[in-house]
């Protein structure tokens, strides 16, 4: 259930700020990394805060395969990721980068559906 | 009168109406449409073969100059400029425009000899910049990516009469770090004023832990050289991209990763306030990686007849990459993104024989896009990705 705090994780902060990449062998920053050393593990039980503002920017390899790869992996639905996942971002300019999360996760579960 | 000419294109055809019909036809309208469908397609292949073999003989009898030096193969853009001396050292002399857009196949089959020759570690001993009266800054990343290979395959001292270099040429390669390059010394003079400043050239690697902070490295000094902050995110959106192709698809047979390399360079025009960024790698090329696709498979009939433009156009579209996984082939539409967040932008694409441009117009309101492609005999040795924006 979700917790009376909500887990935050800051890309820029405790990831890095150039993230790139869809897999680890396209650098140590991927996608597949963040997904698997990061966000995974801190949804799990838990509703969880992403801020994607402060880094260089994200090519699309590194947003699908960290965000549209949960639903892929079967690890959530576009439903359940609705309600546990929130894309925070404070520059305007960042907020492109939230539509096309949102876009790659709904694409994964047509993907898989 | 007309019966005749009739007659003559209905034979060319295997559509035209012969008032005959065709098995399948009348009861089973559904069998003979396939028939018919798969008549098309056969004659289209047909056509287009057609037209590749005589795009093949006019290129044959346009490299009729073709000879060999010292097992290089020289063209008639390069057969009075390569020499070799009794010891089978090899001497370039660059020609006195260097640039893709205005001289394609002089400039590229210049470069295309330096590549053979540290492919098959030849002895180069002298490369002669002196009578280049101008450099384009993607001639000179790609320039500069062939002197660095060979510094890191052949290594040892170029000869190069820096005296005879026109100041605005040793300018732009000092700029761009080839006096590194060439192992020669810094010339102490200090340069006019010039409405053009070039960034040092950056190379980089696939899986490589610093490939994000080269390109951080690169807007930093840009924004350093325009004097104002530009759109960071569209031009890593750009360059992360081009990395990921660099280390996913250009070197496909190549297992050392050190060895699947990409250099990256800027430059900043005061006067016309234009930012150019090149990005150019050594791989296989888009025409060669997008067969491996899964939109390769609706279009292999006709797939071989395509020109490189054409699959390099075809690969800028969303889903048309090279990895054949659904979720892949995004990639490459990120490119245009940096491009078209300006007033004027322009993405060109060059890979193998082909050249695709995407050009934009952005009032704040709408966008307007233009595009043209152009096929080439000679290879560009890989992709260069070429950015160019009014800030």
């Amino acid at each position: 259930m979700v917790g009376d705090i909500m887990k935050r994780i800051d890309i820029a902060k405790d990831f890095t700020d150039t993230p790139l990449g869809r897999y680890p062998t396209d650098g140590p920053y991927s996608g597949e990394r963040f997904r698997e050393e990061f966000l995974y593990p801190a949804l799990k039980n838990d509703s969880v805060s992403v801020v994607i503002d402060g880094t260089e920017g994200y090519g699309s390899s590194f947003l699908d395969e960290a965000f549209g790869g949960l639903v892929r992996k079967g690890y959530y639905s576009a439903d359940q990721l609705v309600k546990l996942l929130k894309i925070e971002c404070n520059d305007s300019d960042y907020a492109i980068y939230r539509d096309l999360i949102w876009k790659y996760i709904k694409e994964a579960s047509m993907q898989i559906a | 009168m007309a019966a005749p000419n009739m007659k003559a294109d209905k034979s060319q055809h295997p559509l035209a109406d012969t008032g005959k019909v065709l098995p399948g036809q009348g009861k089973h309208k559904s069998v003979g449409n396939r028939r018919h469908r798969q008549k098309h397609r056969q004659w289209l292949l047909r056509q287009r073969k057609k037209q590749m073999r005589i795009r093949m003989r006019i290129k044959r009898r346009a490299n009729s100059g073709a000879r060999r030096l010292s097992g290089l193969h020289l063209n008639a853009h390069t057969k009075t400029s390569v020499s070799s001396d009794k010891k089978s050292n090899i001497t370039v002399i660059l020609p006195a425009v260097l640039d893709f857009d205005e001289n394609y196949e002089r400039t590229a089959s210049h470069f295309a000899v330096l590549r053979e020759a540290i492919q098959d570690n030849k002895r180069i001993r002298r490369i002669d910049f002196g009578g280049i009266q101008s450099i384009s800054p993607s001639a000179a990343l790609v320039l500069a990516s062939e002197v660095d290979r060979w510094n890191q395959q052949v290594g040892g001292r170029l000869k190069a009469d820096v005296s005879s270099w026109k100041d605005d040429i040793k300018r732009l390669l000092c700029q761009m770090g080839y006096f590194e390059l060439l192992h020669l010394d810094k010339p102490i003079e200090a340069w006019p004023a010039k409405n053009t400043t070039f960034l040092p050239f950056k190379r980089g690697q696939a899986n490589s832990e610093n490939s994000g902070q080269l390109a951080k490295q690169l807007r930093m000094e840009i924004e350093t050289i325009v004097e104002q902050r530009i759109k960071r995110h569209f031009l890593f959106e750009g360059l992360s991209e081009a990395m990921t192709n660099v280390g996913q698809h250009a070197y496909r047979d190549e297992i050392d990763n050190s060895r699947k390399q990409w250099w990256l360079s800027a430059s900043y025009d005061e006067d016309e306030q234009k930012l150019c960024v090149t990005f150019y790698d050594q791989g296989d090329g888009i025409p060669k990686t997008l067969p491996r696709s899964g939109f390769f498979e609706t279009v292999k009939d006709v797939f071989n007849t395509w020109t490189d433009s054409q699959k390099i156009e075809a690969a800028t579209q969303i889903g048309r990459s090279g990895s054949g996984l659904k979720e892949r082939g995004k990639g490459l539409q990120n490119l245009v993104e940096f491009a078209k967040v300006h007033s004027v932008g322009k993405l060109t694409i060059y890979s193998l024989h082909g050249m695709y441009v995407q050009s934009y117009k952005n009032d704040g309101k709408k966008v307007m896009q233009t595009a043209a492609r152009k096929d080439f005999d000679n290879s560009i040795g890989g992709t260069l990705i070429e950015w160019s924006v009014t800030l």
